[in-house]
């Protein structure tokens, strides 16, 4: 693509960045007054908030690496009833809302939770709350990126390293380890990212000590009107999530080159010790992944009527009809939006690091900012749609951007020299090959806008209140009706979100390639 | 008549053709051979149209269509690789060119399947093409090549992966139709033997400048 084509195409995208995001930040900076930056350090309070913000997503990567490479190992290399299921729902987490998986975990291990009535500890107050919610998250990114990893290996050069003497451990070391690192050091990117940057799961579940910094950037903007203190750290998350997304995009790019290769072969488990891995295997996913949101529907089954009669509650109903069609309309420009983005990003480092902004500017201090800049919109739902698409178009241009590194260029060529115009190559060669990806991107776009908390908060209208904020709503009130009733109305936005990803999501799914044989 | 005057093309500060001038009448198959890496697929990509030559022109009957994008030019490109989408059954992707000619859907499917019967792949005409092996993969991207009736055909090492017995059967079968056709046809391969069995014209790539064979 020339240049010139490419900032035309980047033009729309780039200047729904600028006024949505940019300009509010800046706004939000500029509104604070004189900035110290090194202010949040000489603050042991908030010291301590940058550091366990650091702390938590490095040992969410930890943990989710040494979880996550075994299960994905078992995944890659054996072939067991139920294995392509379990590949499948590996995607499910993506698309649980924030809000969900920190009432599945409070539902889990909270007080009242289900580990607690079975006589086990109530793990409120301590940072284990937060943890397992990060792993929830992502556990399942980790172990999809290394099956995809390992799927990629080249078996002829694990056959070179066995036929030259390696045990199958020390193949696995010399030769499997070093193809795959750069894939798992580019999920663990997006780990890090999404944990020292998170939200929901943070106001939930970290309670007032283990907060992270975008809950007390939260604190300082919305109770305390800190707006200096508030920018200051804003701009230290935006340096740290700014570094690791342009490394991230920078591994991204160096994974994307297509490559022909001969697949490692699948085996069924055969010994004690293979089945013994794919119990174990599925003990873990069952365990961090399935655990948290089967103890939403354990809670909610158990709750009373009286609790259940929150779904025919005209507030519910209103906030269901405002999910649904605020996510519809933000579904509709985050896609366009993220089309635009990953055709235009193309062989460009750069644009393909600005697809992140949205991940890496605190969506706190933006939807703040667009309260301060354009508080003649505020009463118009307009707004708040557009920060659903800002939040949600960098999954549908990520899921676009990586299937068009994977695009043979030869496709668009042969097309090209069989009589087709640039236009009828997109239309017929590659709109189709990008329709999986584009549902997939969809899919966590549809989730991320049907789930959106952090900027719902400020930009909301009581009419306009979604099924999080009813949610967020009813935990806020005291008694335990109040929180039967947030379950069953997490039961409902988990079937939600479900809904939508089997809708857009699961009719693209297919096994994997098998390797060609000539 | 294929033409190509002093064409020139560098790729990462590496000059891959230097001053090439070929010319290829109707009906007639030039072989290129040449080591890995030489530039034999860039110079049937200059041909194509998919990339700008940095000098020189390709002219077709006396006219200029250096300039003219690959779509409008009527030269088939066979890849390597063969380039099948992945998105189109065999008929479909075997048809792909017709359409883009204006030909219908139906009648595009019907001459699709004709082809196929006669490189003898008539039973895998709704089959998707990623399970197909290396040779019948081979086969439908020829048919693909074929069925639009190019003024050029262009191949990148197009009977790599067959098995000795349809390479024979389908050389003879390619000498016919390009013959019958007249299809100026430029061919880029190893195997110096076949080259010479289809009566081709040969030339070798040697440090970015072509020199005859044979």
């Amino acid at each position: 693509m020339q240049p010139r084509a490419r900032w035309l195409l980047a033009a729309v995208p780039l200047a729904f960045l600028l006024v949505m995001l940019v300009a509010p930040a800046v706004r939000l900076l500029w509104e604070g007054g004189q900035l110290s930056l090194w202010a949040p350090l000489q603050d042991s309070y908030l010291r301590w908030r940058l550091l366990w913000s650091f702390l938590q997503a490095a040992i969410t990567c930890a943990a989710a690496l040494v979880l996550g490479l075994p299960v994905a190992w078992v995944l890659a290399r054996l072939d067991f009833a139920g294995r392509s299921l379990v590949l499948r729902s590996l995607m499910l987490p993506f698309v649980v809302p924030t809000l969900v998986a920190a009432m599945g975990v409070l539902a889990l291990c909270g007080p009242q939770g289900l580990l607690a009535r079975l006589g086990g500890p109530d793990l409120q107050g301590s940072p284990w709350l937060l943890l397992y919610g990060n792993l929830f998250f992502n556990l399942c990114l980790v172990v999809r990126a290394a099956v995809e990893a390992l799927q990629h290996v080249n078996a002829t050069h694990v056959l070179a390293a066995r036929s030259l003497g390696a045990s199958p451990w020390r193949a696995f070391w010399r030769v499997e380890w070093p193809a795959i690192a750069p894939w798992l050091m580019s999920a663990l990117c997006l780990v890090f990212l999404y944990c020292f940057a998170g939200f929901g799961l943070a106001l939930v579940l970290g309670g007032s000590e283990y907060a992270t910094v975008e809950v007390e950037i939260y604190t300082l903007v919305a109770h305390e009107l800190q707006l200096a203190q508030a920018g200051a750290l804003a701009l230290w998350m935006l340096a740290l999530t700014g570094l690791v997304t342009w490394a991230y995009a920078w591994m991204q790019r160096r994974l994307s080159a297509p490559a022909r290769f001969d697949a490692m072969p699948l085996c069924p488990p055969q010994r004690w010790t293979q089945w013994l891995g794919v119990a174990a295997a599925l003990a873990v996913l069952g365990i961090v992944c399935a655990a948290p949101l089967l103890a939403i529907a354990w809670h909610a089954a158990l709750a009373g009527p009286a609790a259940w009669g929150v779904l025919l509650e005209e507030d519910t109903l209103q906030a269901l009809w405002n999910t649904f069609r605020f996510s519809a309309l933000a579904l509709a420009l985050a896609s366009a939006l993220g089309l635009l983005h990953a055709l235009a990003a193309r062989h460009s480092l750069l644009l393909r690091t600005l697809v992140f902004l949205p991940f890496v500017v605190s969506p706190v201090a933006v939807a703040f900012g667009l309260l301060l800049l354009y508080p003649q919109w505020t009463d118009s739902a307009g707004l708040l749609i557009c920060a659903y698409g800002l939040l949600a178009y960098p999954f549908v241009a990520q899921s676009l951007a990586a299937a068009l590194d994977h695009m043979p260029v030869h496709m668009a060529q042969a097309a090209r020299s069989l009589g087709a115009s640039p236009v009828r190559v997109f239309w017929r060669i590659t709109l189709p090959l990008l329709r999986p990806a584009l549902r997939r991107g969809m899919a966590f776009a549809a989730a991320t806008a049907v789930g959106e908390f952090a900027v719902t908060l400020f930009l909301s209208r009581p009419e306009w209140a979604t099924l999080t904020t009813l949610i967020y709503e009813h935990l806020g009130r005291p008694g335990a009706l109040n929180r039967d009733a947030a379950q069953v109305l997490s039961c409902l936005l988990m079937l939600l979100a479900l809904v939508a990803f089997v809708l857009i999501e699961w009719p693209s799914q297919r096994p994997p390639a098998k390797a060609r044989h000539a | 008549m294929l033409e190509l005057r002093h064409v020139g093309k560098d790729w990462q500060a590496r000059e891959l053709l230097r001053d090439i001038s070929l010319s290829v009448a109707p009906g007639e198959a030039v072989a290129i051979l040449g080591p890995s890496g030489c530039g034999k697929s860039t110079l049937l990509k200059v041909i194509a149209g998919l990339e700008p030559p940095d000098a020189g022109s390709v002219h077709w009957a006396g006219q200029d269509v250096t300039r003219m994008p690959p779509e409008r030019r009527a030269f088939a490109l066979m890849f390597q690789d063969f380039a099948l989408f992945p998105h189109l059954n065999v008929q479909d992707n075997v048809g792909f060119g017709l359409i883009e000619q204006g030909v219908g859907k139906a009648q595009s499917r019907a001459l699709a399947c004709d082809m196929l019967e006669r490189f003898g792949m008539g039973a895998f005409a709704k089959s998707r093409v990623q399970p197909l092996s290396g040779g019948e993969q081979q086969r439908v991207a020829l048919a693909r090549a074929l069925i639009t009736r190019p003024r050029v055909l262009l191949l990148d090492e197009p009977f790599s992966a067959l098995d000795a017995e349809l390479r024979q059967q389908l050389r003879e079968e390619f000498r016919q139709r390009i013959g019958a056709l007249q299809i100026a046809t430029v061919w880029v391969t190893h195997d110096e033997s076949e080259a010479r069995a289809m009566g081709a014209r040969g030339f070798r790539l040697v440090n970015a400048g072509l020199q005859p064979v044979w």
